[in-house]
């Protein structure tokens, strides 16, 4: 029964790939650069900066991390006259966080998978109650001696300078009290959590750290359960969301090709069901993010443009498409034996992959269907009422997870330091569509200054985000020391730019990893004292802010529950929704926006802004706006399509002030 | 087997050993070691050079980008010495070993800031402590 669904779905694929060719990915090409090199030429003076369709002349993209649209937004409810959709306007929770009327919409089941990887596996039961949520690598107790939160504030403020002022007491509060990798007895009836989403707090505070679900590229997959079976026209990927829980008990991130742990518990990869939590904006959480989605635009239909995690996801940013693994010069081959996946459940497990982890893992060549986990994708995808082209090229092993680009900070070759490191990549980037145009950009990334001295991590400040850069794997810019220089920067760059009214046209701000917001590393409350510094240094400016488009914005959900439609557009995603605010003059007003968008969204509203075209033949931006439904505007019927988000403006109306 | 130190005094365990007729391999430090060492990232090398005076070790860590002295203490096999690193910030780190001859293996765990680095992305987990290892060089 498997083969033959294999052999199907390869005949699925290969016609749809006769249907749909793609050209082959472009390489970049040679890039002449204006070629600054000195702090005075640096940043924004591109030629054509002002060359705009719009009064945009500086977009502001900042990139938190690991929090989905309902974990964050659950109980959000807009202004009169607006709609939003979240947990509380579908009646999944209430106001107080409780259980709603159609809480069961939120309930998660066990499944079965000891075979061959499934991507909606054989239902095994219900859950009557979640597993108990775990701590996993949450902080104990403030110390200075290990991550935040610290024991000192001469510590926290070594290691931490880009918050607001009123938000570094945070950096020192709010550890667990308990070990890792147990249940975490903070959580409120956490052995009668019911079957579905519950709010974390109060609890556990706001401020206080908690664990970060598992966010990995087949975990995510498995999480969504999607199946053309349980497709409807409200729904039209039958994807369910309804083996978060599942996922993270039976293989969490993953097994590093290592044997299953026994005794195989609940909690034996010490997060149970940390996935299902939600935060409460009725109850006081998140206020800043609730601040701004009052005051501006809020989209409640953006999405993670990759499942799984971090670096993927900011390299679909950067690139539009994936990357994958090369000889280094633009020539795909595969790569070492234990770098590929492979999810297929070990001999006698339920769901323990076989190669999967930080240390195995994590390419694959989505074009074969030989490929463990390649079938269930794609068969899936060829399966839909409208089939999607995997848009994976023959030969081409894509990275689907965290692997270190390929360069240090001085352009000297990364894999020195270690071997899960993909190699510099030639793929054309966005980068690369603005320095051909003459629009000005930076990439601000929190703690490059001290990266650049500490390529192994070994500086325990050091908390400069690596996998986060898409410039870092790309060998036009690593390679070239003046482009670097011009185009890379830390956070007190960014600070300067905007106190001297001088940031590029594009900026692409990225926080340390004790300042994003990431769970059990960060809280929410930092990447929102994060925020909160630089829009208020913006608005301070009122030129810079007037003709601005800061878009905020998270790299993914963090593997935490949402309810949203997803819309498949590639092997690669897309996944889960996460927070999307829209501030700007010409976003004011608090509406929310359903435009379907993911990363490349703001990709495609700079290409308009600026005229520009997209990166390559068969990169994500080639996708049109959506068209959708006017009883569903969650789903795009002329699907694969991605929304370049210019509706959100209202550049017709007079601008508002800060 | 050398039982005087640089300092000319009995190394007090060594002779134990000896009189105990145990074969253990000298764990005097004092020389050149090739270290290896794990960190957020990625594992970068570095040069070891070790100066022991009785129970004291003194000497300097060297990596690519500079150097930065060390100080620290052996007890029978164990040795233990803090690296002060210029930064900026400054840091400090605490690498514990045991000598095996002309091997040393052990840990490093940072003692002021960010400490064990928790990556945190993807679910890929750095201990409280990274592992490094030694080679001697030149005695």
């Amino acid at each position: 029964m498997i083969r033959s669904r294999i052999v199907a779905g390869t005949a699925i694929a290969l016609s749809l790939a006769a249907l749909a060719p793609l050209r082959a990915q472009q390489a970049a090409p040679p890039v002449v650069p204006d070629a600054p090199t000195t702090e005075d030429d640096r940043g924004g003076r591109g030629p054509h900066d002002k060359d705009t369709a719009s009064p945009i002349r500086h977009v502001i993209v900042i990139i938190g991390e690991n929090r989905s649209f309902d974990h964050v937004f659950a109980t959000y409810t807009p202004r009169a006259g607006q709609h939003v959709s979240n947990l509380l306007s579908r009646g999944i929770v209430n106001a107080d966080g409780t259980p709603g009327r159609n809480h069961e919409a939120s309930a998660q089941r066990a499944a079965t998978d000891t075979r061959r990887y499934a991507i909606s596996p054989a239902r095994a039961y219900a859950y009557v109650n979640l597993p108990p949520p775990g701590t996993h690598k949450a902080p104990t107790a403030p110390s200075d001696a290990k991550p935040a939160p610290f024991a000192t504030m001469e510590a926290a403020r070594a290691a931490e300078h880009d918050l607001a002022p009123d938000y570094y007491p945070f950096l020192l509060t709010g550890a667990t009290g308990l070990p890792a990798d147990v249940v975490d007895t903070r959580i409120a009836n956490f052995e009668n959590l019911g079957r579905g989403a519950f709010q974390l707090t109060p609890s556990v505070g706001y401020d206080d750290y908690a664990a970060s679900p598992v966010h990995r590229f087949y975990q995510m997959w498995q999480q969504i359960d999607c199946n053309v079976e349980h497709a409807s026209a409200a729904n039209p990927s039958g994807c369910r969301n309804d083996l978060f829980a599942w996922v993270e008990i039976s293989v969490g991130p993953g097994s590093n090709g290592k044997p299953q742990p026994l005794p195989m518990t609940n909690i034996a990869t010490g997060e149970g069901s940390t996935s299902l939590e939600f935060y409460n904006m009725q109850q006081g959480d998140a206020p800043y993010l609730k601040q701004l989605a009052d005051r501006y635009t809020l989209s409640d239909n953006m999405h993670q443009s990759v499942q799984g995690g971090t670096g993927a996801n900011h390299i679909m940013f950067g690139f539009a498409d994936a990357i994958w693994y090369s000889d280094g010069h633009g020539h795909p081959t595969p790569p070492p034996a234990n770098q590929i996946e492979n999810p297929d459940p070990q001999t006698g497990t339920d769901n323990w992959y076989d190669e999967d982890g930080y240390s195995g893992g994590s390419y694959s060549a989505c074009a074969d269907l030989r490929q463990p986990g390649v079938p269930a994708v794609v068969n899936y995808l060829a399966s839909l009422r409208r089939p999607i082209n995997p848009r994976c090229e023959p030969g081409h092993y894509y990275l689907l997870n965290n692997y270190n680009p390929g360069f240090n900070a001085d352009g000297t070759p990364a894999s020195q330091y270690s071997p899960y490191t993909i190699p510099p990549s030639s793929v054309r980037h966005i980068g690369d569509v603005l320095l051909q145009a003459g629009v000005s950009f930076s990439y601000f990334g929190g703690d490059w200054n001290i990266y650049q001295t500490d390529p192994a991590g070994s500086n325990p400040y050091d908390a400069y985000c690596q996998v986060c850069n898409p410039f870092q794997y790309a060998s036009d810019i690593m390679s070239n020391a003046a482009l670097r220089r011009a185009h890379i920067h830390d956070t007190d760059v960014l600070f300067r730019d905007i106190a001297n009214d001088a940031l590029p046209a594009v900026s692409i701000i990225k926080p340390s990893m004790f300042g994003d917001g990431h769970p059990a590393a960060s809280k929410l409350d930092l990447f929102e004292g994060f925020l909160k510094n630089i829009l208020q240094q913006l608005q301070a400016h009122p030129k810079l802010w007037g003709d601005s488009a800061i878009f905020v914005t998270f790299d993914e959900g963090g593997g935490y529950y949402d309810s949203g439609y997803i819309q498949p557009l590639d092997f690669f995603g897309d996944g889960p929704r996460i927070p999307l605010l829209i501030v700007s003059p010409y976003t004011a007003g608090g509406q929310v926006n359903h435009d379907y968008a993911d990363h490349v969204s703001i990709i495609k509203f700079i290409e308009r802004n600026w005229h520009l075209k997209p990166i390559t033949a068969r990169s994500r931006d080639n996708f049109p706006n959506p068209n959708t439904r006017r009883d569903n505007p969650y789903a795009p019927i002329n699907t694969p399509a991605l929304s370049d988000l210019w509706d959100a403006f209202h550049f017709a109306q007079r601008p508002a002030a800060p | 087997m050398r039982f005087i130190s640089r300092n000319g005094q009995p190394r007090l365990s060594a002779a134990l050993a000896a009189l105990a007729g145990c074969a253990r391999p000298d764990p005097a430090p004092a020389g050149q070691w090739q270290l290896s060492w794990r960190g957020r990232i990625g594992t970068e090398q570095a040069r070891l050079v070790l100066q022991s005076h009785g129970q004291q070790v003194t000497g300097s860590f060297n990596t690519p980008r500079g150097g930065a002295p060390l100080s620290g203490s052996l007890h029978e096999q164990s040795l233990a010495f803090t690296v002060d690193f210029p930064g900026p910030p400054s840091y400090r780190i605490l690498f514990t070993g045991l000598v095996h001859g002309s091997r040393i293996e052990g840990e490093a765990q940072p003692q002021v800031g960010g400490g064990r680095a928790f990556a945190g992305h993807g679910g890929e987990v750095s201990p409280d402590y990274y592992r490094w290892s030694a080679t001697r060089i030149t005695p």
